[in-house]
């Protein structure tokens, strides 16, 4: 199935370029930007799941406006939004800030439930999702990295499928590494001899470290049990990242497994598939993707996105056979005396960045 | 850019100069020449008397006296001048009439004297009193004289300016007739069955023009004879060597060139024609200033033989061959090539005055492969469709006014639908071969063609197709109460060798009405069943070398089109000027359509990802075509639509909520104007226009954030959204030697300004999704300026 996925974009993309080139080269053709079915607004997008991971669950509700540039978001405020189980119990969110809305902090989901959304605007207008079952997630038992030829370093889980159920997969990951500020004690370095370089940063101490976690943006990747019923799978390969100054000092890959239903599963194949098309006129044709919410008062209205329900369960790998392999940052002063703020202080490094060690860190 | 500009600028200061040289020319005539002479029979060497001496252009004519002496005063030009005499073979002279001339004619008897379905027997008023409805002839002289893309005449870029007959753009092969898909076309080339009818992604058909003698498309009405298609039949038939004199033709142009070369082999008795056309186009692409085009190559070849025997008065055999190959490159990496390989056997036999007999063998394969030779997935891609006829044809006149023909036919398919191999030792990609197609396909028919009152003629026709599909075959289960998915296969089904394991037939009444309001004008009504039986898979609106066809089976049922047509014809001014209006309204069954995201290509469980609906298709079709004169030509406007529908049982195979929506070749108004203006023989001029709406597209219509996903396009329902229209202009002219009577050799040149006014019209829009950036969105045009083109044809 892999080799066919490669092979069709391979073959997809050069077809594509095959007509544009024959095209310009003898015909005068050409490729120009368009501007063309935009300043539409879109559907109710809707973001929303709930877990048995510790609360609260959050639900994001928003509509967005054109795509040529960074579209504009148009968050909603004011609605009821609730989460209803299969047992009749509805948990009402409460909103918080930037189109979200929040559970109070002791509601989870619980396995063996199912749970909807319903959706109220101020408008009136009403939205319901399917109830969508809390499946019970195997254990991740273990999760290994490999090095490849290419520099990646590839992250692998082992779990147990359930033989009794259809098992639906999705896969994420979160990885933290150590990093050093190394110049920090340098007195004259956090403000220079022309002027003050970094506002507000203080040193703390010698030799300061920092933790920072890197989200999986952009990934997403499913697995089913279909060819796997019940067996014990070993190092399926999860997350690859490139081997990079972020496994300095020390890292640490997590493996989140979380379970889907069937529906859900189609619903984010669907979308992995679309994301990885150019959309040229060779390729298998784009279409809309629709989830599991509905208008009330016309089923035939698009929403966008899923409203799905998982069970988590994870696992870590500690990487520390790559340390001191890199070079070390280089603080030269810029022609207005200032070091890199990563070699004065490391907390500036980037936004999900902290002084305070995590619990699972070995060292 | 530059080099262009300058071109243009040489074009221009050249035509202009033509004009003058004409101009001047043009002085110095005397008015009117006589033409005279005299037609003998080949045989006897003895006068024919009463031979129709006729031009056609200028609508005047003549008969031979007793003797066979004609004369007939002409105003000076060039002119098609027709012989003709109910038992004759008609014959038809190209003639430069400078001075008075002297024309000597043989005709023979006509041993052939029942209607074909040729264009230059047509009569002055044919298209008001003929039975045929939604019927479009061209011949090659028309063809030859509209501008066309690189000065290349072209038999489907021709048709395609005919009402109700569309393309989806520049670069696509195959055409779409009222509505109907490329797949729908039934192509005929001298019998000979043309899958592909393009070469070089449709920049060019697959006909070669220096061999054709016309081509006719049917868009309704179509004879009960043809069969296997739901939209159209375009018939092409190839010119036939001279029995007595030799012929060459040539012609030279900046892409490609064309040769033609005919002449007796036994004088009246065995003749042969032999064509070919090739492509240099490689050079452009050399010249190409980026590295990755200059490995790149794009070239065509075709080739056409034709034998024809006069076995004796009552039979003639001729043979048909024509192979074609086309391949592309795309800088060393990803190859393209398609072959056709056609024979035609064909017999003619006179049982008796009223009586003819044609019979036709016909094998034919097309093939596809793509190669990409580099990397660890280098692999390469083949897939071959063979097909073999036999038919037999037998017409009876009962009289003047009962016509019948009665007919039976049989092809034998073999279809390979891909075979992927790795290339290489180094290529991780795995053999698979998809399972091969076994089919025959029948055809029974009868029609008869009758004239009730003198106002009031019918042709009414059956027929009968069956299908079989032939084993060895394996067909999957589906789990019952479930969507056709692969993973709900729960049993596969394997069939013997030899085993027929699918049947389908079924009737197609075709009836035409033709009803005489006056001498000139007409009202017809046609309604037309037809099955088709084979299915092109594709996701894109035109034909590409990754289309394949698929036969029927199990799960694909016959796809069963129904039209119904009415026309008002009416003949102006000594049928100089024809106008027309026609509507029709169509319906298909098992219209055969692609799941949401499916993929199509090398697929082992393609039955799971094809869905079938029906199809509604509607239209208007005004024609207004003047046929005499100094300005020649037509304009055409078409009103149509074509809607889709997809409905299955589950949520996967129902398309578009299960409502109606356009198919991506709907094009709803569609207006084209064709004129040449010619006031002496040796310049021509034509233009060509042409607009169309915009065809449906599927695109994004913003994009969203969701979970950790960010800049995910959400998509139209499919084809709910349109392309910018489409709008064209041509220019052309064509400058022949001076013309003497006494030379026996033409040049002629044609300058051409294909997109005049430089239009960048959108072959394609698409969208690209990179990781991190805001989307965008691209219009591909394939022609981005005006195109100027200079082509040499020369002929003896």
């Amino acid at each position: 199935m892999k080799i066919i996925n490669t092979f069709k974009s391979k073959l997809g993309s050069s077809k594509a370029k095959i007509l544009i080139a024959f095209s310009v080269v003898l015909f005068g053709g050409c490729v120009q930007e368009i501007d063309l079915f935009t300043g539409k607004t879109s559907p109710l997008i809707v973001s929303g799941h709930v877990s048995n991971e510790p609360g609260p669950q959050s639900v994001k509700l928003y509509y967005s406006e054109g795509y040529n540039s960074r579209p504009n978001y148009n968050v909603v405020s004011d609605a009821r939004v609730a989460i209803l189980d299969d047992q009749g119990n509805e948990e009402v969110l409460d909103y918080t800030s930037y189109g979200v809305f929040l559970t109070s902090d002791d509601f989870t989901g619980v396995v063996g439930k199912s749970y909807k959304l319903t959706i109220e605007l101020e408008t009136g207008e009403k939205y319901e999702s399917g109830f969508e079952p809390l499946k019970a997630a195997p254990e991740v038992s273990e999760v290994t990295y490999t090095l490849t030829d290419n520099g990646n370093i590839i992250f692998n889980a082992t779990y147990t499928d359930n033989a009794e159920t259809e098992d639906y997969y999705r896969w994420r990951f979160e990885g933290t590494f150590q990093i050093q500020a190394p110049d920090y004690d340098d007195g004259g370095s956090w403000s220079s001899k022309f002027g003050f370089c970094y506002p507000g940063i203080e040193p703390k101490t010698r030799f300061e470290y920092c933790w920072v976690t890197d989200l999986d943006n952009g990934f997403l990747n499913l697995s089913s049990d279909e060819f796997t019923n019940g067996q014990t799978v070993d190092d399926f390969p999860v997350y690859g990242i490139e081997l990079t100054k972020a496994f300095d000092i020390g890292y640490s890959g997590q493996v989140k497994l979380e379970s889907l239903s069937k529906e859900a599963y189609n619903y984010w194949s669907a979308v992995k598939a679309q994301l990885g098309n150019t959309g040229s006129i060779f390729e298998t044709a784009n279409y809309q993707i629709r989830g599991n919410i509905k208008d009330l008062s016309d089923p035939d209205v698009q929403v966008i996105g899923y409203f799905d329900a998982s069970a988590v369960s994870s696992a870590r790998a500690y990487v520390d056979e790559f340390q001191n392999t890199f070079p070390p940052l280089t603080c030269e002063e810029n022609l207005n005396g200032c070091k890199p703020v990563n070699c004065i202080t490391c907390i500036k490094y980037s936004a999900n960045t902290t002084r305070f060690k995590p619990e699972y860190w070995p060292r | 850019m530059k080099s262009t500009t300058t071109t243009l600028r040489k074009l221009l200061l050249l035509s202009f100069l033509c004009i003058c040289i004409t101009q001047a020319f043009g002085q110095s005539y005397k008015r009117t020449a006589v033409l005279s002479g005299r037609v003998t029979n080949l045989w006897t060497g003895e006068g024919s008397f009463s031979v129709n001496v006729y031009i056609k252009s200028l609508n005047i004519g003549t008969t031979t006296d007793l003797e066979g002496y004609y004369e007939l005063e002409v105003p000076k030009g060039t002119f098609n001048i027709q012989f003709s005499r109910v038992d004759l073979e008609r014959q038809l002279k190209l003639v430069d009439i400078i001075k008075d001339t002297e024309l000597n004619i043989e005709m023979k008897e006509d041993v052939y004297n029942l209607d074909a379905v040729t264009v230059f027997s047509e009569k002055q008023d044919a298209r008001v009193k003929s039975l045929d409805v939604g019927k479009s002839s061209l011949s090659i002289e028309r063809i030859s004289s509209l501008p066309s893309f690189m000065g290349e005449a072209d038999v489907v870029k021709s048709l395609i300016l005919l009402p109700g007959v569309s393309t989806v753009g520049e670069g696509s092969s195959g055409f779409n007739v009222r509505g109907g898909g490329v797949d729908q076309n039934l192509i005929l080339q001298d019998g000979g069955l043309i899958f592909n009818p393009s070469h070089v992604f449709g920049f060019f058909s697959v006909f070669n023009p220096a061999v054709v003698d016309n081509a006719t498309l049917y868009k309704s009405g179509v004879p009960a004879k043809y069969g296997g298609r739901l939209s159209s039949v375009l018939n092409v038939d190839l010119k036939e060597g001279d029995y007595r004199e030799y012929h060459m033709n040539a012609g030279l142009g900046i892409v490609s060139s064309k040769l033609a070369f005919d002449g007796p082999i036994i004088k009246d008795k065995l003749s042969f024609m032999i064509g070919s056309r090739a492509s240099y186009s490689d050079w452009l692409l050399q010249t190409a200033k980026a590295s990755e085009f200059k490995n790149s190559s794009a070239s065509f070849f075709d080739l056409n033989l034709k034998f024809s025997l006069i076995a004796n008065e009552k039979n003639k055999l001729s043979y048909s061959g024509y192979y074609s190959k086309d391949g592309f490159g795309f800088a060393s990496d990803t190859t393209f090539d398609w072959s056709t390989f056609n024979h035609s056997l064909l017999w003619k036999h006179i049982l008796s005055d009223a009586a003819v007999l044609d019979v036709s063998l016909v094998s034919g394969a097309y093939s596809y492969n793509i190669d990409d030779p580099k990397g660890h997935d280098a692999f390469v891609i083949s897939s071959k469709i063979q097909h073999n006829t036999l038919k037999g044809d037998f017409a009876y006149e009962w009289s003047t006014q009962n016509k019948i023909n009665v007919g039976a036919e049989a092809t034998l398919y073999n279809f390979s639908p891909g075979e992927r191999k790795p290339l290489g030792n180094n290529s991780g990609v795995e053999y698979l071969k998809l399972e091969e197609e076994k089919s025959v396909e029948t055809g029974i028919y009868i029609e008869d063609d009758y004239k009730i009152t003198p106002r009031l003629s019918v042709r009414g026709g059956l027929r009968f197709s069956t299908y079989h599909v032939v084993g060895p075959g394996t067909d999957f289960i589906f789990q019952e109460g479930e969507s056709k998915k692969m993973e709900n296969i729960t049993d596969t089904i394997f069939h013997k060798s030899g085993e027929v394991y699918k049947t389908y037939a079924g009737l197609e009444p075709r009836i035409n009405f033709t009803y005489l309001i006056d001498e000139t004008s007409s009202v017809k009504a046609s309604y037309n069943r037809s099955r088709q039986y084979l299915h092109l898979i594709s996701n894109t609106a035109s034909v590409t070398p990754t289309d394949f066809w698929k036969t029927s089976n199990y799960y694909i049922e016959p796809e069963i089109g129904d039209q119904f047509s009415v026309g008002y014809f009416r003949n102006f001014n000594n049928n100089a000027v024809e106008v027309s209006a026609e509507v029709y309204y169509k319906t298909a069954q098992n219209i055969v359509d692609f799941k949401n995201g499916s993929q199509l290509l090398m697929n082992e469980y393609i039955e799971a990802d094809l869905i079938t609906g029906t199809s509604e298709a509607y239209g208007l079709e005004l024609f207004l075509n003047k046929k005499r004169g100094n300005l020649t030509g037509w304009v055409g406007y078409t009103y149509s639509r074509i809607f889709r529908t997809v409905k299955g049982q589950y949520e996967d195979e129902t398309i578009n909520l299960g409502n109606p929506y356009p198919a991506n070749y709907d094009k709803p108004h569609d207006f084209t104007l064709a004129m040449n203006y010619s006031t002496n023989p040796v310049v021509k001029y034509g233009i060509n226009f042409s607009y169309s709406t915009g065809r449906p597209s599927t695109v994004p219509l913003g994009v969203y954030d969701v979970s950790n996903l960010t800049n995910v396009f959400n998509y139209s329902l499919r084809n709910q959204e349109r392309i910018p229209d489409y709008h064209r202009m041509d220019v052309s002219m064509t400058v022949r030697s001076k013309p003497k009577v006494d030379r026996k050799w033409k040049l002629s040149w044609t300058f051409a300004i294909y997109n005049l006014y430089a239009n960048k019209n959108a072959y394609s829009v698409f969208f690209e999704n990179k990781q991190g950036a805001p989307p965008s969105g691209y219009k591909l045009s394939v022609l981005g300026s005006a195109f100027p083109s200079i082509t040499a044809n020369f002929s003896l």
